[in-house]
């Protein structure tokens, strides 16, 4: 008789074991496995058998040492899930050491899309409270957690660098940004500017992916779903979806119904049942508490006074600049070689000249380059004028507000960035530094990306100034520095903002100073005091600047708006009048937001 | 407590990180809290590429270490870094060929009446060829988690067990031709051995809780039934929208189908990630059982899985 007694002594289930990482997986080497009836699939990975068949034959031996290390490493590895966000311990080294500074809202908002939205949201923090990071945590958090391999980034076209070094310092993910057909199906992590995706040629290949992540920035672009920014998001295949914007609502609350219903088809119901229960004027709602139930289960919105968020002081300061006589002359001149050609060929003829009234503002070099230019192309009548301007021109070698901004940034002792718009004043004052002693670098647009994160690395570490255009305004974070000046000022309020953004952002810890050069007697002096004495600028808050001066803010255009009054003014008092009048209708707009808080939900 | 967790924590990870980079031949000192590692250029090579050269890195563990040591990198147990060597070891300990030593096993007499008496006559011991697989089990439902089963087949009967590689630890060691003989000859090929251990471990999981994916289904028919509502009203209020805008709404609305079983669906992924070839001790034991004046000779043979008489 055979008795059999089956003990296992070494056998012993240990429960379930849950891994945060493991070896990268590809879902398509997976194939289903018939297993019966079943409320889940079985998919096995299919090279799995092959790889150790081929260690078999190859007799490899990876040795027990290191065979038992990698069973330690699965042991280690079990430890890491009872964090919510596995992503925040995985950085800590990495923000602690680039001086991360990330905030409870951020990390609350990235565990709220990832653990009760399931994947879709929309971002619609205020600006400067870091939409960007929380879309980073989310999306490393996601990668570590091996549900999102292939991910499309849509911004526009000027902060593709921008997120694509953040992904890089901030969350160790490599980006690629779109540029040949190729990038498409080769990379993983794509960043791409939505008008590049919308082409025809690359559309068709987006169209066919499959992604497990599409994040849009300054997702407002889509707020019409008629065009072909909408059309092209809502043709993606998505699993998850981020939408990223500080104004989910601008004009009316269609506006929001095509965003929602671009993340969750169906949540407000057909636009038709949406504006029965929930509008009841285009900027009104109805039910407002249910409409706001509803839209907690898709949106995410921290506001600054809720965050607490407290960004260092901003203390704005003006300097008023006074022309010397032969700048004072040269400006005179070219006011009225403008006004006289206003009145011989009508106002666009002057629109286009405005520009070289406000380069003279800015430096007698600047306008000498448009001068110079103006010259080539004059006809024989304007030829000895515009020649007379350019030698007036250049014969100024030390402007006025050189001096001042020398003293200023002798005064400070620290590190000082200058903005200019002009790229022939930006020469002058690197030349003018560092002739004067000061260790400057200079930042433009024509530098290629690499350089302009060189330029960015030396100013860090050895330059005292760097003067920059504007396209240093976007893109690059300052905020180990905490001096700005302006040496002219651009006339879109947002461009300005975002100039004063580079320094005044989450991680600056010191006030910031910021001083706006103004040549007295100018067109600048008036721009100036619109924008700091009438609308009081520089205390708005930015969700509130950018509904005031956005695309789709009160005005179409605000610097066109600019340029109509001074071009249609006779005189610097109409000038003054003109500017009047578009500072009431600012007021106008300001008071409607603040009577309808839904235009800024 | 948590202090103790997490002293024990920081402990734990800090050395595995040593036992790493010992592994791979660099210099390990460990004072004061802080891990010294210093690689020479082959080792660097060896670990990080053909383009790396020699380095050194300093390592704290614990938040509180690191105001002495600003410069050091502080490594917690969901760190960059360890996530890194996970991965690293992970993929340099995929397949051995290993022995366990026969003191795994301890011998005992059968059970039988208290009247029993037994006499060893011979004992003889070999090994038997088995194949163990981890398998990596990525749960997905409206979360996703991971989990390892390690389940080993004896190639000569078939029988498939759980195994435990904590507990094996002290018993293994690499294996040997001339110490761990006799190996018995497998009898059933790698391949249906492999199929054995995958068919077993889909087994186990159609016979756990499935409290999971009943909601993570429950889950995507609400979602996507209320899609297809949607959808429904959409067509109904674009009764008469041409084909071309029809057809489009059809394809949004199987597009997004779609996007919500990838979401929601529950599915267990399978992938073996480790595989050992294993010689497991068997020893045999005649014994000669002797009963109120009645002798037979009974057979023992002992695994550390099983006993049979």
């Amino acid at each position: 008789m055979e008795i059999v007694i089956t003990r296992p002594i070494l056998g012993q289930s240990t429960g379930p074991k849950k891994v945060a990482f493991s070896l990268e997986d590809d879902l398509s080497q997976y194939q289903p496995v018939e297993a019966g009836d079943l409320p889940f699939t079985i998919l096995r990975y299919h090279p799995g058998y092959a790889e150790f068949r081929r260690m078999l034959r190859e007799d490899t031996d990876d040795g027990w040492k290191w065979f038992s290390l990698a069973q330690w490493a699965h042991q280690l590895s079990l430890k890491n899930t009872h964090h919510k966000l596995i992503a925040l311990e995985h950085l800590k080294d990495i923000w602690r050491r680039s001086e991360v500074v990330y905030y409870q809202h951020q990390l609350d908002a990235a565990c709220k899309v990832v653990h009760e939205l399931h994947g879709r949201a929309i971002l619609a923090d205020e600006v400067g409270l870091g939409k960007t990071i929380e879309a980073g945590l989310i999306l490393k958090e996601y990668i570590l957690r091996k549900l999102v391999r292939k991910a499309l980034i849509l911004t526009p076209a000027s902060l593709c660098r921008q997120w694509q070094q953040e992904l890089r310092e901030k969350f160790d993910i490599t980006a690629w940004v779109a540029r040949h057909q190729y990038d498409w199906l080769t990379n993983d992590i794509l960043i791409a500017s939505i008008d590049l995706a919308k082409q025809e040629k690359n559309k068709k290949i987006i169209l066919q992916n499959n992604y497990d992540l599409l994040i849009v920035d300054e997702a407002h672009k889509l707020k019409n779903s008629r065009t072909q920014n909408w059309q092209l998001v809502n043709a993606i295949s998505a699993k998850y979806l981020l939408l990223l914007t500080a104004t989910p609502v601008q004009n009316n609350l269609k506006e929001l119904y095509n965003l929602i219903t671009l993340l969750k088809p169906g949540q407000l119901g057909t636009y038709r049942e949406f504006k029965k229960t929930y509008v009841l004027t285009d900027r009104q709602p109805k039910n407002s508490e249910a409409l706001k139930k509803l839209l907690g289960q898709v949106m995410i919105r921290n506001r600054r006074t809720d965050s607490g968020v407290n960004l260092p002081k901003r203390q704005i300061t003006s300097i008023p600049v006074e022309l010397s006589h032969e700048e004072w002359e040269l400006y005179q001149e070219i006011t009225e070689f403008i006004r006289a050609k206003t009145a011989a060929f009508g106002i666009q003829a002057g629109l286009s000249l405005l520009t070289l009234q406000r380069e003279v503002c800015s430096s007698p070099m600047a306008a000498a380059v448009s001068l110079a230019r103006m010259h080539q192309k004059a006809d024989h009548r304007d030829q000895s004028k515009i020649f007379d301007l350019l030698q007036k021109a250049v014969a100024i070698e030390n402007p006025s507000k050189a001096w001042i901004c020398l003293d200023l940034v002798r005064s400070h002792q620290d590190k000082v960035i200058i903005f200019t718009e002009y790229r022939a004043t930006l020469q002058y004052l690197l030349k003018f530094f560092s002739e004067n002693g000061l260790r400057v670098v200079g930042f433009d647009g024509s530098l290629s990306a690499s350089r302009k994160q060189w330029v960015a690395h030396l100013f860090r570490l050895n330059a005292d100034i760097m003067v920059s255009t504007e396209s240093g305004s976007e893109g690059l974070n300052f905020q180990f520095c905490n001096v700005m000046i302006n040496y002219d000022l651009p006339w879109n309020p947002l461009r300005l903002e975002q100039r004063i953004g580079r320094i005044h952002r989450l991680g600056q810890t010191r006030d910031v100073h910021v001083y706006n050069l103004s040549t007295i007697g100018t067109v600048e002096a008036h721009l100036l005091r619109l924008l700091d004495e009438k609308i009081n600028m520089f205390n708005l808050v930015v969700g509130k600047l950018e509904a005031l001066f956005g695309a789709a803010g009160a005005f179409k255009s605000f610097e066109k708006d600019l340029c109509h009054a001074v071009i249609n003014a006779k005189n610097a008092q109409e000038i003054k009048k003109n500017f009047d009048q578009l500072a009431q209708k600012v007021q106008e707009k300001k008071q409607e937001l603040e009577e309808n808080p839904w235009l800024t939900i | 407590m948590a202090h103790h967790l997490e002293l024990e924590t920081s402990l734990e990870t800090a050395s595995f990180v040593s036992s790493f980079y010992k592994l791979v031949g660099a210099k390990v000192l460990f004072e004061d809290k802080v891990l010294k590692v210093s690689l020479d250029d082959a080792t660097a090579k060896r670990l990080d590429g053909p383009w790396a050269r020699g380095y050194e890195l300093t390592f704290v563990f614990h938040d509180e270490d690191v105001g002495e040591h600003s410069d050091a990198e502080l490594v917690t147990m969901g760190s960059y870094r360890v996530h890194y060597l996970v991965q690293q070891a992970i993929k340099r300990g995929r397949f051995t060929k290993i022995a366990l030593s026969p003191a795994c096993i301890t011998p005992a007499l059968p059970d039988g009446p208290g009247n029993c008496r037994y006499y060893q006559l011979k004992t003889a011991r070999n090994y038997l060829p088995y194949l163990a697989i981890s398998f990596n089990c990525a749960f997905v439902g409206a979360s996703r988690w991971e989990e390892i089963a390690t389940l080993a087949v004896d190639r000569i009967s078939g029988e498939v067990y759980e195994l435990n590689w904590a507990r094996l630890l002290p018993y293994i060691s690499a294996y040997r031709p001339e110490q761990h003989s006799p190996l018995q000859k497998a009898e059933l090929s790698f391949c249906r051995s492999y199929r054995i251990l995958e068919k077993a471990l889909v087994k186990r999981l159609t016979q756990r809780d499935r409290q999971w994916s009943e909601k993570a289904k429950t889950r995507l028919k609400k979602e996507q039934s209320d899609l297809s509502q949607y959808f429904a009203k959409l067509a109904e209020e674009a009764m008469y929208a041409d084909s071309k805008a029809k057809g489009e709404l059809e394809r949004m609305k199987a597009l997004r189908l779609q996007e919500q079983e990838e979401r929601f669906a529950p599915r267990v992924y399978l992938r073996p990630v480790q595989a050992a070839l294993i010689a497991i001790p068997r020893l045999e034991t005649t014994y000669l059982k002797a009963q109120a004046g009645r002798e037979e000779q009974i057979k023992v043979i002992d695994t550390p899985f099983s006993r049979r008489f």
